[in-house]
């Protein structure tokens, strides 16, 4: 089909400039990996130390990924399928980690946990005077991001188990399969995607998270790769390890797309609920299973951030020092939440308007930041920033910049949901009417798709205010974050000065959570 | 009404460019608001949606184009209205070419009007902000606003929002809103499918005459052929990307030019038959053809209308093909019943009143029809 002149020409040529500007720190990245000379990146790559960081790296993400789905997948099907008592509040409870950053979650359990922590004072009558120091190094990582990465994976599957036809199982008892035969050869193999996809997702987050795996001390890429920007001075270590660690997430990002074009689409939602299993006996351990999991998972970080919130804010001292950091989050989120979004748009109008192999390509184009860690974007924006622009180093700017790529896929997801819910009829309809492309976007699309764009840009402006390394590395100097000042304080062992940013972060997050990712998750539509 | 050049140009006066486009090319333009197109031809990749399509739409008439979906009547209406690019042929709309060789001009300059099976009322916009979305920002604006929806009788509707209508007042509002921008034809796709049976008669009524009392050249897109002819002045039969053939709704219904017209339409039952001279043997018995010639028999499809059948109570001394009654099915103000013939055939009858024969009794049909339309096989 020839289509005809639907889109402005600056819109593409907007497009065009975003996708290659959102690309140009990955390639310098790369060239400066080899332009170190090949002898320095073949030294780092084969170091004894690589073949370890590898293993501690993969050891976690797998081990992460496993623990993901031993405890989201009982979690979904317990509140989808059976008759556990309160399973709606558990359902609700059960994503709520979702506004807890991992590094406040790897933060309270070390306070909880610690050597010296709560779980020892209150054992401290017993003659308990230390406790192993099991919260530091694989375990305390682990725990942290398991605890606080399976609420996607539990998520897409809860989503996934409510779209099966309880007719398949229905159809499969009849035909003689027992109760577990159904669940194993018929609901699993429908959850395959879903869990496939939210596994790739929470791989992905694993090997991205430089928080909670630099505040437990389990030295990852994400943080050997800040070790060595910080303390070396030849930043070419840095830059190769960036270079491996962007080729291991290309892996991870690869399989998945390469999963979601085997995916087929959603079934529509069946006309009735599935019958609910009854747990007899089971009900108990399950119980307490589910109450286990929110005990760590929320009230762990409830009682410590909370605690030593309110000791702190008791105190006096903290709200002063708060305040900055308070403003500095919001006016720094709000400008890089409405930046990426107004950047998103031109690409995601002509993906969904236009659909061609150019769109496609531009489209993909701009995806890169999803595949790049924030230290690696902040590593690489940092090097052309010296090399090319040095008077934009360490400015708002180019902090804001560094948030664009890193979260442009996050907006473009969400504009191009809002730009496919609009019949094009609609701007079909106004072009019959006398208005030229341009008008049509301001008069008729635009006002159709605010609401979509409004919550998509809340949500960039949640995941901006909890993020770390980009911003701990690419802030002005003095520039304190919440962010920064919650790592910063807990890498002290200050508690209290931690747990105040930690408290307004997260209370801030508590609704917009709720009402964007959770509730249109876990609406029931039978 | 005032003229449709002057107001047209008034609504486009922020818009000097294309006020100067449309001077240097289009001199020759007519008063007529028609349509008209020639040798047109859109392609999606390696399928062909319309082949080589002839049509005229004189100025003032409603012509409806009917089809099973996937005839290319769509792919026809959007090219019209400049959101599907044809690979050959041309278009020419009041006078002016709008599609051709080199020539493609857009949809906002094109001067026609869309109107949607789903309305696509702007959901941000009143009711007078939609309507007024094509007229421009002159003085006589709100005044214009005003006669339309006066014309679709509308008029305490202005600040209401579209989705505080029903869906017969969402397309009355569609219709007006593109009146409004004085198009020089109007499109309309589907505009009743989505309605309510119950509604559509009422809407369609509705429609047609705002398009009478404003005068509008229109192009209804339809697959139901009862709302094409009821709606339209002439109906076009279209199948595979082409035109079967054109008339009006009598002719069509009267003598569809092939068994495929006659089946889209909807004329009748096409029952095979034999004829030899004036003679036509099929599944009701032998009838009278007067049409016949001595000429080689030949086999065929006669068209049989269920309106024209009669129906009686079979006896043993009666001759020839003769049924039995297995469905009955009640409409109130009619009586339609199948009727299974010795050889098998399926005939439907309708019978007017609310007396029918029960299921089981014999029958005999007859075809009232003086002349009866037959079609030569592979036709």
């Amino acid at each position: 089909m020839r289509a005809i002149g639907g889109l402005p020409r600056w819109l593409r040529v907007i497009a065009v400039c975003v996708a290659a500007a959102a690309n140009v720190p990955l390639l310098y990245l790369i060239l400066r990996g080899f332009d170190s000379g090949p002898k320095a990146f073949v030294a780092v790559l084969l170091s004894s130390s690589l073949g370890a960081l590898l293993w501690r790296t993969l050891a976690l993400v797998v081990g992460v990924v496993v623990a993901s789905v031993l405890i989201a997948v009982p979690a979904a099907w317990l509140v989808a399928r059976t008759d556990l008592p309160g399973r709606r509040l558990w359902a609700l409870l059960a994503a709520l980690p979702l506004v807890v950053p991992s590094y406040v979650a790897a933060f309270s359990l070390v306070v909880a946990f610690g050597p010296r922590g709560g779980l020892q004072g209150w054992l401290e009558p017993f003659g308990v005077d230390r406790l192993p120091a099991m919260v530091y190094g694989y375990g305390g990582a682990l725990a942290a991001l398991t605890l606080f990465n399976y609420p996607y994976l539990y998520l897409l599957t809860l989503a996934r188990l409510r779209r099966i036809d309880p007719a398949l199982e229905e159809t499969a008892r009849s035909l003689g399969s027992g109760r577990w035969s159904t669940f194993f050869r018929v609901v699993l193999p429908s959850l395959a995607p879903a869990i496939s996809a939210g596994g790739l997702l929470v791989a992905l987050y694993t090997l991205s998270d430089f928080g909670a795996v630099s505040i437990v001390r389990y030295p990852t890429f994400t943080l050997s790769i800040y070790t060595a920007y910080r303390a070396l001075f030849d930043r070419s270590v840095a830059a190769a390890l960036g270079c491996v660690l962007v080729v291991l997430t290309l892996a991870i990002v690869g399989c998945e797309s390469w999963f979601r074009r085997q995916s087929r689409p959603l079934p529509p939602y069946p006309q009735r609920r599935a019958s609910t299993v009854e747990l007899g006996r089971w009900r108990w351990p399950c119980l307490v299973g589910m109450a286990l999991l929110v005990a760590v998972t929320l009230g762990v970080p409830v009682l410590v951030v909370g605690g030593w919130g309110v000791r702190g804010l008791i105190a006096g001292v903290e709200a002063e020092s708060v305040w900055a950091p308070l403003r500095n989050s919001l006016s720094v989120s709000v400008v890089g939440a409405a930046s990426t979004v107004l950047l998103a748009l031109p690409v995601s109008i002509w993906v969904v308007r236009q659909p061609s192999r150019w769109a496609t390509a531009v489209g993909t184009l701009t995806h890169s930041g999803y595949a790049l860690p924030g230290i690696v974007v902040a590593l690489a924006i940092v090097f052309v920033s010296i090399r090319a622009v040095p008077f934009v180093y360490q400015t708002l700017p180019l902090l804001v910049a560094a948030y664009v790529i890193r979260f442009l896929p996050q907006a473009i997801a969400a504009c191009q949901t809002a730009l496919a819910a609009v019949s094009p009829r609609f701007e079909e309809a106004a072009r019959g009417l006398g208005r030229r492309p341009a008008e049509v976007l301001r008069t008729v699309t635009l006002p159709m798709i605010r609401p979509g764009l409004v919550a998509g840009a809340g949500l960039v402006f949640l995941t901006i205010m909890k993020e770390l390394p980009a911003t701990l590395i690419l802030r002005p100097t003095g520039y304190d974050t919440l962010a920064t000042e919650i790592w910063g304080n807990a890498a002290e062992g200050f508690y209290a000065q931690a747990s105040v940013p930690a408290l307004l972060l997260v209370a801030a997050s508590v609704l917009p959570i709720y009402g964007l990712v959770i509730r249109p998750a876990l609406a029931d539509r039978v | 009404m005032t003229t449709p050049r002057a107001d047209a140009d008034r609504g486009r006066v922020e818009d000097p460019v294309s006020i100067d486009s449309r001077q240097a090319e289009e001199p020759a333009e007519t008063a007529d608001r028609d349509l008209r197109v020639r040798g047109l031809e859109v392609r999606f990749g390696a399928t062909v949606a319309v082949r080589g399509v002839d049509l005229d739409v004189p100025d003032g008439q409603v012509t409806a184009l009917v089809g099973p979906s996937g005839c290319g009547k769509t792919s026809l209406l959007r090219a019209v209205a400049g959101f599907e690019a044809p690979s050959a042929g041309s278009i020419v709309i009041a006078g002016r070419t709008v599609a051709g060789p080199g020539v493609s001009v857009p949809p906002e300059s094109r001067r026609v009007g869309m109107v949607f099976q789903e309305n696509a009322l702007f959901p941000t916009m009143t009711v007078a902000g939609n309507v007024g979305y094509g007229v421009g920002r002159g003085n006589e604006r709100e005044g214009r606003i005003d006669e339309i929806l006066g014309l679709v009788g509308l008029r305490a509707y202005r600040d209401r929002y579209p989705d505080e209508l029903s869906g017969g007042e969402q397309q009355r509002i569609a219709l007006a809103r593109a009146l409004a921008a004085e198009p020089a034809i109007v499109l309309l796709d589907e505009p009743f499918a989505s309605l309510d049976p119950a509604l559509r008669e009422q809407v369609r009524d509705d429609v047609r005459g705002v398009l009478d009392r404003s005068g509008t050249t229109a192009i209804l897109v339809t697959h139901d052929h009862e709302v094409a002819f009821s709606f339209a002045d002439r109906v076009v039969v279209m199948s595979d990307g082409r035109i079967l053939q054109a008339g009006t709704p009598g002719e069509l219904y009267r003598r569809p030019a092939s068994a495929e017209v006659a089946r889209i339409i909807r004329a009748g039952q096409l029952l095979p038959c034999r004829v030899e001279g004036r003679l036509l043997t099929c599944a009701l018995g032998e009838l009278d053809y007067p049409a016949g010639s001595s000429r080689e028999p030949f086999d065929g499809l006669v068209l049989v209308r269920p309106e024209d059948l009669l129906m009686f109570w079979a006896t043993e001394a009666d001759r020839g093909a003769r049924g039995r009654v297995v469905r009955q099915r009640f409409y109130g103000h009619d009586i339609v019943e199948d009727v299974k013939m010795d050889d098998g055939t399926l005939v439907c009858v309708r019978l007017s009143g609310s007396a029918g024969l029960p299921v089981g009794t014999p029958v005999r049909i007859r075809l009232r029809a003086p002349e009866p339309l037959v079609f030569p096989a592979g036709c």
